[in-house]
């Protein structure tokens, strides 16, 4: 894992998520590009830089958040749970992947609503567009930000090519 | 040997962190908020560079958005006026003989604070900007955009501030139908770019004004904080109605707001 990429490319991705992406924001619901790399970290990686990354995504999220802890407690917990998981079941294709951003994106938006509950001032809300439309949209977008993330993490990325197409070739 | 001795399992590294993170789920707001100002401070002026490169994408027609923007702070001027005008007229008519201030800002200070990021996407509904208590700034003051109350000063730091907009879920706002009814209400954020005044037993009309009612030490007069865009009738008692407000000017577009400092000397 290099280290150093990885913390310029939270911060561009932290900075990004604080307000550029709001020029693409679809019906006020943006991607999220923390939990595209949650994602990506946590099935492409191994399981100890799985949890540090998780966690680190998950206090950059909190950063730019309403309140500090439940992003990263969840992300941490949720990223690590998929990097295990991940060990189980193949998720080398682009849908399987889209799959996973969404799933985990909706788990992460539940497990923060709740944690919030403990905090003295709760600042998350259940919203369908936080519960349901920022995994939606980062699930579309994110498979294909894998490729270039992956590219300048120095990841490397197989995925499967259809059956039709591997007998063909 | 020696290298072995120094290395930590997956399974600690994972307990350690998770408490790590549940101490700073259960440490103070007040506390971690200046990990998050930190952050702001330090990134400023990319923040700013993105809140800029939003706006000009968004900003599709400028002659019609600029147009648009005038006349939103002309109405909402024209509907302060109007809203001070009725205060005064109150005034006079139940406490004659006493010398009032001129205008309801009077003796007031006017920060000018630009917006760095506005995280308007959910629920959340709040601003960050460039005036903190170093400028006089202080939790609960009222912030203004195109001359209309858009939302309250909610975190203060040396020098930023957050604001919650009045569309914020968690947003509480007393206000006044102009003409429905002049006993204050509350008024919730929905957290969809509207609030809601829920249980109102008069249906107001579309476009009414709808007044900020004030707050002795943060609003001397009534403000306007938004208009009424649509009447429904409550899911559980269909003879009252809930009725949605939608703020004074289009938030996401301000590049810059002024927050309402009463006590400026103090």
């Amino acid at each position: 894992m290099h280290w150093l990429r990885f913390v310029v490319l939270l911060t561009v991705a932290t900075l990004l998520q604080a307000d550029l992406l709001n020029a693409i924001e679809v019906a006020g619901i943006k991607p999220d590009l923390h939990l595209i790399l949650l994602a990506l970290f946590a099935i492409f990686c191994e399981p100890k830089e799985a949890i540090i990354t998780s966690f680190s995504i998950g206090l950059a999220a909190d950063l730019i958040g309403p309140s500090m802890g439940p992003g990263t407690l969840s992300f941490g917990l949720l990223g690590t749970a998929l990097c295990y998981m991940s060990k189980y079941i193949s998720l080398q294709r682009m849908p399987f992947q889209a799959v996973a951003i969404f799933v985990l994106g909706f788990a992460a938006a539940v497990f923060a609503y709740l944690l919030s509950i403990f905090q003295t001032q709760p600042a998350y809300q259940k919203t369908f567009g936080a519960l349901f439309g920022t995994p939606l949209y980062s699930a579309i977008v994110g498979p294909f930000l894998f490729l270039p993330i992956a590219w300048w993490m120095h990841i490397r990325i197989q995925r499967r090519r259809s059956r039709r197409r591997s007998n063909y070739l | 040997m020696a290298r072995k001795r120094h290395e930590i399992s997956n399974r600690m590294l994972l307990v350690w962190l998770t408490l790590a993170g549940g101490i700073l789920l259960l440490t103070p707001q007040k506390i971690t908020g200046k990990f998050q100002g930190a952050f702001t401070h330090a990134f400023r002026f990319p923040l700013r560079l993105g809140r800029s490169i939003t706006l000009s994408a968004r900003m599709t027609d400028t002659a019609a958005y600029t147009s648009r923007r005038t006349a939103e702070q002309y109405e909402n001027h024209i509907a302060n006026l109007a809203a001070e005008l009725e205060q005064k007229n109150r005034q006079i008519e139940t406490l004659a003989k006493i010398r009032y201030r001129q205008h309801g800002l009077a003796g007031t200070a006017l920060v000018m604070a630009d917006v760095i990021t506005a995280n308007l996407v959910g629920s959340r509904n709040e601003l960050l900007i460039n005036r903190g208590q170093n400028d006089g700034l202080q939790v609960e003051q009222f912030v203004l955009g195109e001359n209309c109350i858009i939302g309250t000063v909610s975190y203060v730091w040396a020098r930023q501030a957050k604001v919650k907009l009045v569309t914020d879920s968690s947003s509480r706002l007393a206000v006044i139908p102009t003409k429905s009814g002049q006993k204050p209400v509350w008024m919730f954020g929905d957290g969809n770019g509207q609030a809601v005044i829920r249980w109102a037993k008069t249906k107001p009309a579309i476009g009414e004004q709808v007044l900020a009612q004030k707050y002795p030490g943060f609003l001397d007069c009534p403000m306007i904080a938004g208009r009424v865009s649509e009447c429904k009738r409550n899911d559980q008692n269909a003879l009252l109605w809930d009725i949605m407000v939608r703020p004074g000017c289009d938030v996401a577009m301000l590049p810059s707001v002024t927050v309402i400092v009463t006590n400026p000397g103090r």
